[in-house]
């Protein structure tokens, strides 16, 4: 037995000792509560109808995928969209996404608050290189970050660079500043991720990354975080400028900013 | 009835089968709901949240996967929601002995009870750990479960499983101050 091995038994014995003494509350009953609920709202228990309008609609969206979205497309969508439950919705929404990352042709369902950014607590460069597991990446193109802010909002840590607006960084829309980098480990727990909530008219577009596959969503949206369980905190909303979304041995990296689709795939391409 | 049956039943809008997944599980639910939440009435709700939720997510449910994983991501998440916006939570409540074994053998040697204290500073080792972390361990020595199920549970390779948990014991060992547990 090595002496990690060792270590490791006699911690797992004291876990399991531990586990022992935990003073649990009673076990609810929780059925009858949960009937309750569950029959006072019975519609959404129809699978079969609500299947069959999901493979209608992801057909229709599987005809329409092409590298950019018409704006017409997505009104059809959006119009659809809204018709449908939670569960149909994010079935269409995974196939534009990311495990972390959705694309909702929906109107927000919380006001946006604008300014206040929430993007945590502001660190140096190195203690948000030692606060997370992935490497902190920067892209050479925009240069060294003015500031850099590490927050716990997902279980890993999520790390963001933020870049004040300069010549050749205008202001962008929805940060007001000149640039924004987030980069959080893709896979933590995937119970949770951003929604991006696009008006109809936005245009989505699938861009290559660095040879992966990103989403170029080219004008103001709303950024929700939420559970995958589609609970909101209305905390964490706020207008998002336009924004290049795209993943990376397990990272999911987003750029907002106001930069050309060109420049915006440039600079990502340039995170070392 | 196993539970792919239930769920099936369910599915297709049988709302006792599905009282029948509740009351096979609201054990474990409540239990990971307090392990998560660390608030009883939290936990409460955050189970029944998680039924309900689980119940309307049917539909999306993999025909053949197993159930208990897949709820047990749900029930997390709620209390994690509940724990993340009640901000800082007290500790978990330990008895002032252990719960027997069932049988009530006595305790191998190799699992020697822990001294309060010695509890008090593993738990405070536990909750200082980051969210992943601290479920793994959780999952896997306070609900027992096995490789397999922690995998589907949190929806990562059971290969990743083995190194996430491997790396919380070796901080959990940093954690600790010398005397504990180390020695």
């Amino acid at each position: 037995m090595t002496e990690r091995e060792f270590d490791h038994s006699r911690m797992e014995n004291a876990l399991r000792s531990l586990a022992r003494a935990i003073d649990y509350p009673e076990t609810p009953d929780l059925a009858p509560a949960v009937r309750t609920r569950i029959e006072a709202r019975p519609a959404a228990t129809r699978a079969g109808l609500l299947r069959r309008a999901e493979m209608g609609l992801r057909r229709a969206a599987l005809a329409l995928r092409q590298p950019a979205f018409a704006a017409t497309a997505i009104v059809v969508i959006a119009s659809v969209f809204l018709m449908m439950s939670p569960a149909a919705r994010t079935a269409v929404a995974d196939w534009l996404g990311f495990d972390d990352v959705r694309v909702s042709f929906d109107d927000p369902p919380v006001r946006p608050v604008g300014g206040e950014l929430q993007l945590g607590r502001r660190v140096s460069l190195s203690e948000a290189r030692s606060a997370v597991s992935f490497d902190v990446l920067v892209p050479e193109e925009l240069g060294a970050p003015d500031e850099v802010y590490y927050n716990s909002f997902v279980s890993e840590g999520q790390v963001t660079l933020v870049y004040r607006a300069r010549d050749d960084l205008p202001r962008a829309r929805g940060t007001r500043v000149g640039a924004i980098v987030t980069q959080f480990e893709a896979n933590f727990l995937d119970q949770q991720f951003y929604e991006k909530f696009v008006r109809s008219s936005t245009t989505v577009q699938e861009v290559p990354v660095a040879g992966v596959r990103g989403l170029w969503i080219n004008q103001s949206h709303t950024l929700i975080f939420r559970g995958a369980d589609g609970s909101i905190d209305n905390e964490d909303s706020r207008l998002s400028g336009p924004s290049l979304v795209w993943e990376k041995d397990g990272i999911l990296f987003r750029l907002e900013s106001s930069l050309s689709l060109t420049r915006a795939v440039a600079a990502a391409e340039s995170l070392r | 009835m196993d539970d792919g049956a239930l769920v099936e039943l369910a599915q297709q809008g049988d709302v006792e089968a599905y009282e029948k997944l509740v009351q096979r599980y609201q054990g474990l639910a409540s239990r990971v709901a307090y392990l998560v939440a660390r608030d009883a009435s939290d936990a409460e709700d955050a189970a029944q949240e998680a039924f309900v939720k689980a119940y309307y997510a049917l539909d999306r449910f993999r025909s053949g996967a197993a159930f208990k994983p897949w709820l047990l991501r749900i029930v997390t998440n709620e209390a994690l929601n509940r724990r993340r916006s009640a901000g800082r939570r007290a500790s978990l409540a330990l008895r002032a002995t252990e719960e027997r074994v069932s049988g009530g053998a006595a305790p191998s040697p190799e699992t020697t009870a822990l001294e309060h204290e010695e509890r008090r500073a593993l738990l405070a080792a536990i909750e200082s750990l980051g969210e992943t972390d601290r479920l793994v361990v959780t999952y896997r020595y306070f609900l027992e479960l096995s490789e397999a199920e922690m995998a589907a549970a949190l929806d990562i390779p059971r290969g990743t499983v083995k190194s996430r948990l491997s790396r919380a014991l070796v901080k959990l060992r940093t954690a600790l101050p010398g005397e504990v547990i180390n020695d």
